[in-house]
């Protein structure tokens, strides 16, 4: 008897609801005398959840007790029950009194020579049928719908019953907030309409405005036929100003993603990864490294011609005797303006393409430290070119090495020949920090790309043209002559030189990397300073 | 909770936003309305501070963006979906932004199944269509977990699933107690979104009201009434303060009194009702209402153009 569905199409009550066991003889008209009290509705557990609708074709039981409410189909919501998503509120009206047993009207079916799809009954104002659940969304006019179901059985002098205990099982995993301290309960029930139960009603001429701090200038004109509300609960229209209270702050539950603190090295990371999964960078250290091994190669090659057939390129002994002094990393390090080349591309662009596409500011909202991202940047792009071109060298060495191994001098695994390498490596570094740093100061691709490439091939050829000395002494001092310094010694003509007056390693090495820091300095200083909202 | 104080962006002799002092609150959803030009996505830059503002400030659960130690777990952002290098794969830009705040790449896939982008996931992001793209912004905005999010344009593209989605989503958070900040121009969807909204003209705040007042301030009080005896009904509640349009041979509309004096009153008389509507603009004509003064770049009537017509 328990397991009742909670309607039937004779409109029966769940037994819970009654006050005692249905009596057959029970007089429609009469209504229960034995009303129970609230607490006992609420102390019987209620049945499990049925489907509400029963199937159609169910006969009415005949031995099954008549209940007051005959004749209408009812669905009903046991008020302990709610469910817990929007989407499947149902709109539950309120149940027909005793005292009004009219029938509803009978259809009529209108003559049509069409036929009708679907016909809906016309239906008493007194009886509101809502088809959209806005109406009833409300917080409010739920539980006054409770009230309602609540007040059937009971005698009209009972008092108005207390809101049932805010309590839903979810409520309960809140996590740092024990229960009963959990503000009002997160349920799109009251997304809209906040406040407590049995907030008083407002009256139409003076609507409650939200308490935010400075409050607007908008203000709503008063109009002229704004009259009084009267009291109805079913109008929607308390519910909307309930709205308008001041709600208590909803705070969100703790995050079950594991979110960390933004760091210099996860930006590295970050960087990396941003940097490998783009296909140019992969084809331009392509180009790089093939340029370079094939240089190496093609000099090597040439170098061979040249020594074993002097007399047909016209070369004196003196000249073949410096060739004599070549060494494989000397003829490594023999393309490496192309290389150079191809370097600055890559760097420029590793930073204007953010700004072209947009991307800076995907990375400046993950990292507002705008600073932390340049140095990240810049790590990031001297660990690939050093390694790449340490790489690089090393097997055009190799290679080279296999053509003029009878004539050159070997140093592929000594010390000086491992000097040569990395400091032919940390120039490309600084030129391609150098690259960087001009696309950092200029933001646009084609800029910087000319800025850059102008300064290490046109500038060179600008200062040697010009007849006078300081022109000369200028072009020194320009980062494609400085950074030769960094790995063009060799031990047999030029003593490797490490004073700061002599052009040697040491003087090379800071007049590039004043070359290479200055533009970085101010361009990191400008990306500070500077609206990235709107690039690309 | 976001916050401005007296946030101000001038542009050489333009001012973009003038002063604008808001609060975006949780646990709803605040719609963020204006004309083209209005200044909503300069606000939203400088919220992020990824512009620099003129004077005043801007503040995210209590802190300005740049201070904030896990930015991405505070804010989640969608301002421009287009803002990612076309010729990485979705997944490699989710991961590449997921690294700098140490989330797993479980999150990253989660995020992914979250917005349907699963099967184009390895695909460079420069051959997403309009609304793929647009999701994946969205799943950029979401890969922290964040508690607030503000999201520009967000249905901007999508199909009407996406726009469902996107409506049910950020009703959702909001429940959840997250503050989310939404602009958008599409007036239909902003009003079954919105709880409270925050309307920008020229830079200048017009409007910081809930939905429900802004459309009751700019509603007639009336009602739509349809029954069998209306012109005694008519007839009955024609009074001073009382206009009455004819509509139909059985329909008027009331203005000056409630539905519910209206449905009283037939009670009364036991006249039959067949409709008895509220009347209530829409987001729509109430918006523009409101700012047709405000509105910068008006478009031209276009009852005089004189163009060529179709073919016959």
């Amino acid at each position: 008897m328990s397991n009742m569905p909670f309607a039937t199409p004779d409109g029966r009550f769940p037994e819970y609801m009654l006050p005692e066991a249905p009596n057959p003889q029970h007089n429609t008209a009469a209504p229960p005398t034995n009303s129970p009290s609230i607490a006992d509705m609420r102390r019987t557990p209620p049945p499990t959840w049925q489907p509400l609708a029963p199937p159609l074709n169910t006969p009415p039981n005949p031995n099954a007790p008549t209940s007051p409410v005959a004749g209408s189909t009812q669905q009903f919501l046991a008020p302990q029950m709610r469910p817990t998503t929007p989407s499947r509120y149902l709109a539950t009206p309120p149940p027909q009194s005793p005292m009004t047993t009219d029938n509803p009207p009978t259809p009529t079916i209108p003559q049509n020579r069409y036929p009708v799809a679907s016909y809906q009954p016309a239906t008493p104002i007194t009886q509101p049928q809502s088809t959209s659940p806005e109406k009833y969304f409300g917080y409010d006019h739920y539980l006054r719908q409770q009230q309602r179901v609540e007040n059937f059985n009971v005698s009209p002098n009972f008092s108005t019953p207390t809101p049932p205990p805010n309590l839903r099982p979810e409520q309960e995993s809140v996590g740092r907030y024990p229960i009963g301290a959990v503000p009002e309960s997160n349920t799109a029930l009251e997304r809209r309409f906040g406040g407590t139960p049995g907030t008083p009603d407002i009256p139409m001429s003076a609507p409650a405005m939200p308490m935010t701090a400075n409050f607007p200038t908008f203000q709503p004109a008063p109009s002229s036929h704004t009259s009084q509300l009267s009291h109805d609960f079913d109008s929607g229209l308390l519910d909307d100003y309930a709205a308008a209270q001041p709600k208590p702050v909803k705070l969100p539950r703790e995050s079950s993603v594991t979110v960390r603190d933004v760091t210099f090295f996860r930006v590295l990371r970050s960087e990396s990864l941003k940097l490998r999964s783009v296909a140019s960078t992969w084809w331009l250290l392509a180009v790089a490294v093939a340029l370079t091994i094939g240089m190496g190669a093609l000099m090597g090659w040439t170098l061979k011609s040249v020594f074993e057939n002097p007399d047909q390129i016209g070369l004196s002994i003196s000249t073949a005797d410096l060739l004599r002094d070549m060494s494989a990393t000397t003829l490594a390090t023999s393309g490496m303006q192309f290389m150079q080349l191809i370097i600055m591309i890559l760097g420029v662009l590793y930073i204007t393409n953010e700004y072209a596409t947009g991307a800076v500011r995907a990375t400046l909202t993950a990292v507002p430290k705008r600073s932390m991202v340049v140095i990240a940047k810049v790590v990031n792009l001297s660990v690939t070119v050093f390694l790449t071109s340490l790489a690089s060298l090393y097997v055009a060495a190799l290679i080279g090495w296999g053509f003029i191994s009878k004539y050159g001098v070997d140093d592929r695994f000594t010390l000086q020949g491992l000097r040569v390498i990395a400091g032919a490596s940390l120039a490309n570094t600084l030129i391609a920090l150098f690259a960087f740093a001009v696309g950092l100061l200029l933001g646009s691709t084609v800029g910087g790309i000319s800025s850059a490439l102008g300064t290490l091939l046109v500038l060179p050829i600008i200062t040697s043209v010009l007849p006078w000395s300081w022109a000369t002494r200028i072009g020194e001092y320009l980062i494609g002559s400085a950074a030769t310094w960094l790995y063009n010694f060799n031990e047999i003509t030029l003593p490797l030189s490490w004073q700061w007056n002599e052009w040697g390693f040491l003087k090379g090495l800071w007049v590039t990397g004043i070359w290479a820091l200055v533009p970085l300095i101010a361009g990191t200083i400008m990306l500070g300073k500077r609206d990235v909202g709107s690039f690309g | 909770m976001i916050q401005t104080k007296s946030l101000t962006k001038r542009y050489g002799k333009t001012t973009a936003v003038d002063s604008l002092t808001i609060t975006v609150e949780p646990g709803k959803v605040t719609g963020f309305l204006g004309p083209n030009g209005a200044g909503k996505s300069t606000t939203m830059r400088m919220i992020l501070g990824l512009d620099h503002a003129t004077s005043g400030t801007a503040s995210v659960n209590g802190h300005p963006y740049a201070a904030l130690r896990r930015p991405l777990h505070e804010v989640g952002a969608l301002l421009d979906a287009r803002a990612l290098n076309p010729d990485r794969t979705a997944r490699a830009h989710l991961r590449s932004l997921a690294a700098t705040h140490g989330i797993n790449y479980s999150r990253v896939e989660e995020v992914i199944e979250l917005t349907g982008l699963r099967s184009v996931a390895d695909r460079k992001a420069g051959s997403y269509s309009l609304g793929m793209g647009q999701r994946l912004g969205i799943a950029v905005a979401l890969l922290g977990d964040p508690k607030t999010l503000i999201l520009d344009e967000p249905v901007n593209g999508l199909d009407p699933e996406g726009v469902r989605w996107v409506r049910d989503l950020v009703r959702h958070l909001a429940d959840l107690g997250k503050t989310v900040f939404l602009s958008s121009h599409l007036m239909s969807e902003m009003e079954l979104s919105a709880d409270h909204l925050i309307i920008l003209a020229k830079g200048k705040l017009l409007a910081s009201i809930s939905m429900t007042d802004f459309i009751a301030a700019a509603s007639d009080v009336g009602a739509k009434v349809r029954s069998p005896h209306i012109s005694e009904m008519a007839n009955w509640l024609k009074q001073p303060g009382v206009r009455i349009e004819r509509l139909a041979s059985d329909a008027i509309e009331v203005y000056g009194l409630t539905a519910t004096q209206i449905g009283d009153a037939a009670a009364k008389q036991s006249w039959p009702l067949h409709e008895l509507t509220p009347l209530t603009v829409s987001l729509e004509d109430a918006y523009l209402e409101l700012t047709n003064s405000a509105t910068e770049y008006r478009s031209e009537s276009f009852d005089n153009y004189a163009g060529q017509g179709g073919q016959r």
